[in-house]
């Protein structure tokens, strides 16, 4: 269920509360005055301003959010490349991970407080973006971890029992621990590559009608 | 009007403006948005609710209050 009318409507009415007490400070003279002054000066807005932050940082996982910088857009053309080498694209394309969170969902780190730290990292890009100078190639801080790959793919058939992932050169106990890394030691090394995209083709996504039926 | 009514009509109007940049900051669709909020929006409404609750602190001893 979507917080924002909620919000919306708890910010309203505590803004008409608190205008009135604006006007008639002298209501806050009785007990319950002093109770209602407590509730509307400190406990609404503080419960606004935690709704807010929950509704910004949700807002902020979306793809459309992180498309929203220029710098982004190649890397979000790159999700609707014609081609199964690029693993950002297949993921995106089958519904591996949810389109409208599929920035998050890869670029996320699935520890505790990884979501905060991911944020965090976003609030830098932004500020990069708007008043420092956006490198021509963006690189990850840190060589993506496998256990990103791994929390959706363990345990799964198609990854379990692929026969690539039996290869006895690459032995599956040093794919789950990292020692393997899943994209840059040569098996799925094809990321979002934004510059060699001049001769791509694109898919082109179904209206969701057209797709049901 | 008592010192603290006239302190709990101004933290009553900081909230106000840092509750009214909040509602902007939904409807602005940009990145900076987050900032206006977290810069702004929270700066503003925290600046009202400490000045509310110093307002009971120091002022709830005094005559009139």
């Amino acid at each position: 269920m979507p917080l924002w009318p909620f919000l919306l409507g708890l910010i309203g009415l505590t803004i008409a509360a608190l205008l009135y007490l604006a006007l008639r400070p002298e209501a806050t003279r009785g007990p319950g005055g002093k109770v209602f002054a407590f509730l509307l000066i400190f406990l609404a807005p503080v419960l606004a301003l935690y709704g807010g932050s929950t509704a910004h940082l949700e807002r902020s996982k979306t793809t459309s959010f992180c498309l929203s910088c220029h710098a982004m857009e190649p890397y979000g053309k790159s999700l609707l490349v014609d081609d199964e080498e690029y693993i950002p694209a297949v993921h995106f394309q089958n519904n591996r991970i949810p389109r409208d969170h599929a920035c998050y969902t890869c670029h996320t780190d699935y520890v505790m407080f990884g979501g905060v730290r991911a944020k965090l990292r976003g609030m830098r890009h932004v500020m990069v973006n708007y008043f420092g100078t956006v490198p021509d190639t963006i690189k990850l801080y840190n060589p993506y971890n496998n256990r990103e790959c791994l929390h959706c793919h363990l345990g799964a058939r198609s990854f379990e029992q692929s026969s690539g992932h039996q290869d006895a050169e690459t032995p599956m106990a040093d794919i789950k621990s990292g020692k393997v890394s899943c994209l840059t030691d040569g098996c799925h090394d094809v990321a979002h590559d934004v510059h060699d995209m001049e001769d791509a083709t694109f898919w082109k996504p179904l209206p969701v009608a057209e797709a049901v039926h | 009007m008592t010192r603290i009514e006239k302190r709990i009509r101004i933290a009553s109007l900081l909230v106000v403006a840092g509750l009214l940049v909040e509602i902007a900051s939904f409807v602005w669709k940009s990145p900076l948005a987050f900032f206006l909020f977290l810069g702004v929006a929270c700066g503003i409404a925290a600046a009202g609710i400490v000045l509310f609750l110093i307002s009971l602190v120091t002022m709830s001893q005094e005559p009139g209050a």
